[in-house]
């Protein structure tokens, strides 16, 4: 049975160093150069018409733009119209590495930490510079609630500290996990399919159970590419809302 | 006679399609909120480990074993327990309790109206 970890290995395929450094071009930039250029001319193509009755593509199109639009008017208010650009490339990002990664002989890149706790950092820090850009040292009132007894203080306080470093932990490892979590499950249960195939004749028909288990499970995979893409965009305009108002 | 029957017939049409909404979008909230559970308790559980970490690596540097992880990890578990409270009062992770204070009297709002309707 093959390793069901192994399908996460990253191989250079154009190895490159530069000053003892390791740049090489990867199959996890490969992929990534994929998504960049699927999304590209995705959104170029089916937005170059312009039709007023749109075709499936254009309203594909229109209907992605207008969930982050939305996600952003209900979460940051309009005054957060300024992060359109960023959440929805974070959204198509996210989306096409967790939704490619189902093909096979793919490779999932939001299923190392390193390029989620990437986007997350990016986050994180925006949050802190553009904060203090804007509202200078009234941004760490952030940790000061109001209405709570001084004698309480000491204990909010460094909670608060606690759980805005945290933040950027939580986005990163949901995203990573569930992918990492769901590929694992899916080469797992392939792998029973393989093991009675070698039983026999018998368990090559046995061997189909858990094959149309597994279909099952990839389309839930799929929901769940999606979702996560979501929750992480979702996120993101939770945490940069705190960068337009510090509403206290 | 016969066009308040038709207009019976309609507003009955209108009320049970009303319901199927309705239900619907309790459905919806529903899925939510296995969602949000599941994030409450990752949010949980990182925040002690994470806490934990930044306490023995504090330990570590400045070599005061077991002094600062354990502040950390008391730390942690509280920095926990308020994430899961602010999730299930609805409040995403957002920082800070304006929103705490927005949403009870938002609670307090619809209550009135619904005493005074």
């Amino acid at each position: 049975m093959a390793n069901p970890v192994q399908q996460f290995e990253i191989t250079p395929l154009v190895p490159l160093e530069i000053s003892g450094y390791d740049i090489s071009f990867t199959n996890s930039s490969l992929w990534m150069a994929f998504a960049l250029i699927i999304s590209t001319l995705y959104f170029t193509i089916s937005m170059r018409k312009k039709s007023l009755v749109p075709s499936r593509a254009q309203a594909f199109s229109e209907m992605a733009y207008e969930m982050v639009a939305n996600m952003i008017r209900e979460n940051i208010g309009s005054r957060g119209r300024q992060y359109f650009p960023l959440i929805f490339t974070l959204f198509i990002l996210v989306l096409l590495g967790n939704v490619l990664g189902l093909l096979p002989y793919s490779f999932t890149y939001t299923s190392h930490i390193i390029v989620t706790a990437a986007l997350a950092l990016m986050i994180f820090f925006m949050v802190i510079i553009i904060g203090i850009y804007r509202h200078g040292l009234h941004f760490f009132s952030l940790f000061l609630p109001p209405g709570v007894p001084i004698l309480m203080l000491p204990l909010i306080v460094p909670i608060e500290i606690m759980s805005f470093i945290i933040r950027p932990i939580t986005l990163s490892v949901r995203l990573f996990a569930n992918m990492v979590a769901g590929h694992i499950m899916i080469k797992v249960i392939a792998g029973f399919s393989v093991m009675m195939a070698s039983i026999g004749t018998i368990g090559v028909l046995a061997g189909i159970i858990p094959m149309m288990f597994n279909s099952v499970i990839i389309g839930f995979e799929l929901l769940i590419a999606a979702l996560q893409a979501y929750v992480f965009a979702i996120l993101s305009c939770v945490y940069l809302k705190d960068t337009i108002e510090i509403n206290h | 006679m016969h066009d308040n029957k038709n207009l019976e017939q309609i507003e009955k049409k209108i009320s049970s399609l009303k319901k199927e909404k309705q239900e619907k979008e309790e459905k919806k909230h529903t899925k939510n909120h296995k969602q949000e559970g599941m994030r409450a308790a990752m949010e949980f559980i990182l925040s002690i480990l994470v806490s934990a970490y930044i306490g023995y690596w504090i330990d570590n540097y400045f070599n005061t074993t077991p002094a600062f992880i354990f502040i950390f990890v008391i730390l942690g578990t509280a920095t926990g327990f308020m994430a899961i409270y602010k999730i299930s009062n609805n409040l995403d992770s957002s920082i800070g309790y304006s929103s705490l204070h927005n949403s009870k009297k938002n609670v307090k709002e619809t209550l009135e109206k619904d005493s005074n309707e």
